[in-house]
């Protein structure tokens, strides 16, 4: 039997109105036999299980955001698509925790919670349209990362569907749980190796009563970094705190000098206090100019680092590298920016093709600094010629691999796994 | 080989035998939380549970289930114990720590000679022969006179020290330097007029020996304060050093004799200016319990006594002219003082209130010098790793007076401030008040 | 009379113990490892009921003598049970099966605090109340900070996935370890995360933290630090029961100010604590709130009115604000030293670790008091009730023939409870050994059968740390709760 005949064979597992055309399910160029949308846990179960046993590979897909994450796959049979699954299971505002399926939207999520006056504190790339599957399997940093408690901190428990379509929870539903092994945690940033995250609990936090964004320009580098610093010392309710290099600060509609771009949460008297102090600051650093700006400047630039045709990459630097790395990084042609707390660095490679050399000359500043440098997103091939995560501990991911999916069903090759 | 030990440890004979075996409910109060490891001196040293009041408390409970025999092995845990009762004041669950760990020792004494280890025969030789036996004690004592005032220690700490071999060098450094006349007055002390009340001091065994300074100033003081002050002669040793080691016998004969000395001095007060002794004094009653003539009153003599700092701090004492006392003063909180008998401000309201006094504080001001009567000489290892970290915390401070308030510490603190050559003076707590008021005249 | 069968067995057993003694003397010198039959009997508890003696107690002071001492028992086929201060309330120090203890007490050192970069790195012995101390010099701040902080090591707290009071706000141990270096079962050294925060990759770091010492030994620590905040402000909320209080708790939540810490203390705890501490507890109180606020001034200022309030308006008899440094440190310290203080008013105690969705807090707290009363035993509260995390600490007396065991069946049925009411049998202290046989409430075979998986992919086999967390393995699954009831037979003592 061939692999497209095994494909169609799922097809009949579901009613028909499940199928989906497989050109836009295409992943580094290439389509699946088969996209299907199922609408309930159950069809997720029978796809998994089926495909799982027919030897097929299987990739659960959400807004298809990040799609050019991790090592190419080696083979690609099957897309679901987990949109259909996008209901809110229980939300009880007053416990601030919910429970809702993984194909609905971060944004939609929102909309929920802002009714009561709640939200889940994650910006990640490129857009609220990603979903909470998605949101969980790459886990990726924003701006507000280390200022606000995020999705990884925030996640109280999963469900997954495990490549033999057993349904596995784990953690629970309460704000504070040591039961167990933290299941959900291996799922967090797995890039769904694993299983297939079908429902996600998550703790939630008021919504602050308002924000503010405001803009230091700095003469250099330098001078950024160290009003950054300052800022950052005075425990001010932040929620981002970023150095931007000029071509960033362009992107973000800012004048194109080097930039300290902030954004500040609280009542009105909190936020004049925190305008005070960043306008004192940056007189005392001789800053030509500070002062509120639109708050699109955060949007744009996390749409920016969200741009799957591009080449995206994130160093992870200690803080006080940020905006020493930004440099580097815009020296070497990136578009580049960095936030303090988090010490992740993005560097945006505007043409299509970024030269492997100038990843791993990148990748060595950073690990000279002892952090690291994660490929957020890029062609195939240059993920396929260096290591999109340089993760040095590999034979624990194997072994985990084989144990929770022996036969390779679940997004074969991600993790360049030995199995 | 997969499985460990859970049933008892060849078991011989009963553990802990005679009336002061530890109480079950003492021990069940013991909630294995660990909050005392980290005030735990020994435990602080080895990082080791069997050196911790916690394990300590397993141990003796151990050997009361019947679980573990008390080897010598076992023992030396419980003899690596300086009692500082530190753990006591840590313990949120009440813990009667020192109480439980004189019963454990004071019943493996009870198994006599065959019984227990020979350290510990030895140790209570020296104990009642030695330390409870004045006539004794003043005789070693004017032979280290002689030897200090001759010069020959002078000669041996000096150019004699570097042939002397290396133990004997050591051994001979805690000898103490013995130069003061000894204290040996009795009877009425002070009289001074319209006298508020009549207060008897405890004049010890060691103590008037080695400090007889501190005696002639608490008596000025108390004498400045309106108290007449009497020393029965019959007076003895307290016995606080047998009740620790175990020898409550011996504890409880002193006992008798000084509760039948003070009752008939007839006295409102007993004062005390050695935390050690005060806080066994204050025992009294408990240690004289299955005494039937003797129990009651050893309860209303334990009523009557209190610490030198205790008492002073609460007359009126800073209303007498105070003078300059310009000097970096910290403080060490003997243990006995402390933990024992919980008492902190008293000596602090004192020194407070000197003026000129620069007070520092350490940075454990409460936690055990090292030594802990015998201790420093049956320990000395541990001894000397205890001292070492106290004598770090006071050259932070920068202070060039200790303050202190037992004889014990005051001995254990030179000793290290001379063998590190630290430029520090012991002084207690009442002899600085006294400096005080001398300097107002 | 001895049976000669027995007694051939023993000594087959002692000529093994004896030479895995001296292979581990030989790996880390006589002074790093304990052998004797009386000296082992300190490492056979922590904080809990369970006992057993080791085979042998080890003292690491570097990682490479971890990984000797992993080897060698290995070799040997006997268990590894990596041990911090033993203040665990799980068992998971507690070698239940024998073997080897690695006691981490040694490496102790703080290598470093960059308060540049906000990261400090540690050995696993040190102390967690230590390392406050010293952030604390440079105004920095590490978050987690469980009750028993002034003892409990930071290997422990990683192993358990510690909170403490300020997890409301700043999240448990595991939202602030960036990366550690472990030894690995086969005694392998590897490390997981970075010392960046969010490392690429799986989230291996994430999965060891909370795992309670059954997938390797950490041997070194980096953690993410934070500023003091510029403002805090301490309230102690007075109420005459603890329904009432228990109402207060969500109602303040729900308002959209969530407190950093938000402690719930009942009358049995008030006077407790009250007698020996001196700290200001209202003895005729029913119930106090301990409720912290931190943040700008302004923002504290307003966030504190807005608690008072709060707490006014659904019944609190009075609100106090700490107006110093040492009132706050004071009330503070009862909430600390609150647990303790019950081994001072009862001769044993039980203590329960359940979590609940903060809205059931009022019913589940009626019933957990009703229960109590049912059974006939005292039972003093004391809780992280902004996390809905309970811990009734029932109160009984060992030496009353059949306590014990009433006393075990009314903590089952609290869990229940607990679990019933859509929570959780463990908040903090994690499952061990004492929980196993709950975890079946929670879990389906399935997810069970999946972190066992978990396990496997760590290749613990049954040796590292046997028997914590997984109701199943080989030779201890069915005997858990037969083991309890054994060594309940015996006096012991209970948390
Ligand atoms: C009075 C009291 C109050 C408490 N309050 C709290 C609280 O508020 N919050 C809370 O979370 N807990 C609390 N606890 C529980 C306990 O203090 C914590 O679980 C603590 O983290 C244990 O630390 P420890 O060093 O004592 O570890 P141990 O008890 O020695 O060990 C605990 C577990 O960690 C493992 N372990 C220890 N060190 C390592 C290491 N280096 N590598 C791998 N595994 C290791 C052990 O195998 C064991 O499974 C309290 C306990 C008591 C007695
Ligand atoms: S008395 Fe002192 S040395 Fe002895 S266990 Fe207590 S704290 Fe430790
Ligand atoms: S603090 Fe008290 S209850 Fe806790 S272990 Fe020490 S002696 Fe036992």
């Amino acid at each position: 039997m061939t692999t497209t005949t095994n494909a169609e064979a799922l097809r009949s597992l579901l009613p028909g109105d499940r199928t989906r055309n497989v050109a836009d399910y295409a992943i580094d160029g290439t389509a699946p036999a088969i996209a299907l949308r199922p609408q309930t846990r159950d069809e997720v179960v029978r796809v998994v299980a089926a495909a799982n046993s027919a030897g097929l590979v299987l990739v659960p897909l959400g807004a298809r955001t990040a799609t050019a994450l991790g090592r190419p796959l080696t083979r690609y049979d099957v897309a679901l698509d987990t949109t259909g699954l996008a209901r809110v299971v229980e939300y009880e505002p007053n416990d601030l925790t919910a429970t809702i399926e993984a194909g609905m939207t971060l944004a939609t999520f929102q909309e929920t919670l802002a009714a009561h006056g709640q939200y889940l504190p994650a910006d990640p790339p490129p857009s609220d349209n990603v979903t909470i599957g998605g949101l969980l399997a790459t886990a990726r940093p924003g701006a507000w990362r280390h200022h606000v408690p995020g999705q990884r901190d925030l996640v109280l428990g999963i469900t997954a569907i495990q490549p033999d379509g057993t349904v596995t929870h784990s953690g629970g539903r309460v704000v504070k749980n040591v039961s167990g092994y933290d299941m959900h945690r291996m799922h967090t940033g797995a890039l769904g190796a694993f299983g297939v995250i079908v429902e996600a609990t998550f703790k939630l936090q008021p919504l602050p009563v308002s924000t503010r964004t405001l803009a230091i320009e700095c003469e250099s580098f330098e001078s950024a970094a160290d009003v950054a610093y300052r800022l950052w010392d005075l425990a001010l309710p932040l929620r981002a705190l970023s150095i931007l290099a000029p071509g960033a600060a362009e992107v973000a509609g800012l004048p194109p000098r080097v930039q300290v771009l902030l954004e500040c949460m609280g009542g009105d008297a909190v936020l004049a206090r925190c305008e005070d102090a960043i306008r004192r600051e940056a007189a005392t650093s001789r800053a030509p100019h500070a002062g509120e700006v639109r708050p699109g400047s955060f949007v744009t630039l996390r749409a920016l680092a969200g741009t799957s045709a591009l080449t995206v990459l994130r160093l992870g630097v200690p803080s006080s590298q940020v905006a020493a790395a930004t440099q580097f990084a815009t020296e070497r042609g990136y578009v580049a920016w960095g936030h303090l707390a988090a010490g992740s660095v993005l560097a945006v490679m505007p043409e299509a093709n970024t030269i492997a050399e100038s990843v791993r000359a990148l990748r060595a500043y950073a690990r000279e600094r002892g952090g690291f440098l994660e490929i957020e997103s890029a062609p195939a091939t240059l993920r396929a010629e260096v290591d999109p995560f340089d993760t040095p501990e590999r034979t624990l991911v194997t072994s985990l691999k084989r144990q929770f999916d022996p036969s390779g069903t679940l997004n074969r090759g991600r993790w360049q796994e030995d199995v | 080989m997969t499985t460990g030990y859970s049933g008892p440890i060849t078991f011989r004979g009963p553990g802990f035998v005679g009336e002061d075996a530890p109480a079950l409910t003492d021990l069940q109060n013991c909630i294995h939380c660990g909050f005392c490891l980290p005030t735990c001196p020994t435990y602080i040293a080895t990082g080791q549970e069997l050196e911790s009041p916690r394990g300590r408390l397993h141990l003796i409970r151990g050997v009361l289930d019947g679980k573990v025999e008390p080897t010598d092995s076992l023992l030396g845990h419980l003899d690596l114990c300086l009692q500082c009762r530190a753990c006591e004041t840590a313990c949120p669950s009440g813990v009667p720590y020192g109480r439980i760990m004189e019963d454990a020792r004071a019943s493996i004494m009870d198994r006599g000679v065959t019984g227990r280890p020979f350290g510990w025969t030895l140790r209570s030789f020296v104990l009642r022969h030695i330390v409870a036996r004045p006539k004794v004690l003043a005789t070693i004592f004017g032979l280290g006179r002689i030897y200090t005032r001759s010069g020959l220690q002078s000669i041996i700490r000096g150019p004699l020290g570097r042939v002397l071999p290396e133990k004997l060098r050591t051994l001979e450094s805690y000898a103490p330097v013995v130069g003061k006349s000894a204290y040996r007055d009795r009877g009425t002390l002070a009289r001074p007029v319209d006298a508020k009340g009549r207060v008897a001091l405890l004049t010890g065994c060691v103590h008037g020996e080695l400090y007889p300074e501190v005696h002639h100033a608490t008596v000025r003081v108390l004498d400045r304060l309106g108290f007449e002050v009497v020393a029965p002669p019959e007076q003895g040793c307290c016995g606080a050093l047998h009740s620790h080691a175990g020898d409550a016998e011996a504890a409880r004969d002193l006992a008798r004799i000084n509760i039948e000395a003070f009752e008939h001095a007839q006295v409102d007060y007993v004062l005390v200016n050695a935390a050690g002794c005060g806080a066994a004094m204050k025992e009294y009653g408990r240690l004289l319990r299955h005494d039937p003539a003797f129990a009651k009153r050893a309860e209303h003599f334990a009523e009557r006594v209190q610490d030198i700092t205790e008492f002073v701090a609460a007359q009126p004492f800073a209303d007498v002219p105070l003078g300059p006392v310009s000097e970096d003063v910290t403080i060490q909180d003997a243990c006995h003082l402390a933990h024992a008998q919980k008492i902190r401000s008293a000596p602090r309201q004192i020194l407070n209130a000197i003026p000129g006094l620069r007070m520092h504080e350490l940075d454990t001001p409460d936690r055990c010098c090292g030594a802990a009567g015998l201790y420093s000489m049956v320990q000395a290892d541990m001894s000397r790793q205890v001292l070492a970290a106290k004598l770090e915390d006071v050259a932070h401070t920068g202070a060039s007076i200790i303050a202190t308030s037992n004889p014990g510490c005051s001995m254990q603190l030179e000793n290290g401030f001379r063998r590190s050559g630290m430029r520090v003076r012991v002084q207690h707590v009442v002899e600085l008040l006294d400096a005080s008021y001398r300097a107002a005249r | 009379m001895r049976n000669p069968f027995r007694r051939s067995v023993e000594q087959a057993l002692d000529a093994s113990r004896t030479a895995l003694a001296s292979d581990l003397i030989a790996a880390l010198g006589e002074q790093n490892v304990l052998w004797r039959a009386e000296d082992l009997i300190g490492y056979e508890y922590d904080a809990t009921i369970d006992r057993r003696r080791p085979d042998a107690v080890v003292f690491p002071s570097t990682t490479e003598q971890v990984s000797a001492a992993i080897v060698i028992a290995n070799a040997f086929g006997v268990p590894i049970v990596p041990r911090g201060s033993g203040t665990g309330l799980a068992g998971g120090a507690v070698p239940i099966m024998g073997g080897v203890v690695v006691v981490l007490t040694r490496m102790n050192r703080i290598v470093e605090i960059d308060p540049r970069d906000r990261v400090a790195v540690i050995q696993p012995g040190v102390i967690n109340l230590r390392l406050q101390d010293e952030c604390a010099k440079y105004g920095l701040l590490y978050a987690p900070d469980p009750s028993s902080q002034r003892i409990c090591t930071i290997g422990g707290n990683i192993a358990t996935n510690s909170g403490g009071p300020h997890t409301l706000a700043h999240g448990s141990t595991v939202n602030h370890v960036l990366g550690i270096e472990v030894v690995l079962p086969d005694g392998r050294v590897t490390y997981l995360g970075s010392r960046v925060p969010d490392a690429p990759g799986i989230d291996l770091r994430g999965v060891f933290v909370g795992s309670e010492g059954t997938l390797g030994i950490v041997t070194s620590i980096t953690v993410r630090l934070q500023r003091q905040p510029e403002a805090v402000r301490t309230m102690l909320a007075i109420f005459e029961s603890i329904e009432i209080a228990s109402e207060a708790v969500s109602a303040i939540i729900s308002g959209g100010v969530i407190p950093v810490a938000l402690e719930m203390l009942d009358q049995e705890i008030i006077r407790a604590v009250e007698p020996r501490l001196h700290v200001g507890y209202p003895l005729d109180a029913g119930a106090v709130l301990l409720i912290e606020v931190e943040g700008l001034r302004e923002s504290v200022e307003a966030d504190a009115q807005y608690v008072v309030t709060a707490c006014r308006e659904m019944g609190a008899r009075e609100v106090r604000t700490a107006e110093s440094e040492a009132e706050r440190a004071r009330l503070w310290e009862g909430r600390k030293g609150g647990i303790g203080a019950i081994g001072a008013i009862s001769p044993n105690f039980y203590i329960l670790d359940g979590v609940v969705p903060r809205t059931q807090l009022p019913k589940v707290m009626a019933e957990v008091m009703r229960l109590s009363a049912e059974a006939g035993f005292r039972c003093a509260n004391i809780f992280h009730a902004g996390d809905g995390n309970l811990h009734p600490n029932i109160m009984f007396d060992e030496l009353v023939p059949g306590a014990t065991q009433k006393v075990l069946d009314l903590g089952g049925a609290i869990m229940r409870l607990c679990v019933d009411s859509g929570g959780s049998i463990t908040g903090e202290h994690g499952v061990g050994l004492e929980k196993r046989s709950y975890m079946e409430w929670i879990f389906s075979a399935a997810d069970l059968e999946a972190q066992q998986r978990i396990r496997d992919a760590w290749g613990t086999g049954e040796r590292f740390n046997p028997c914590k967390i997984l109701p199943t393995g080989h030779g201890c699954g069915a005997g858990h709760e037969a083991e309890i009831r054994q060594h309940l037979a015996t006096p012991g003592v209970y948390v």
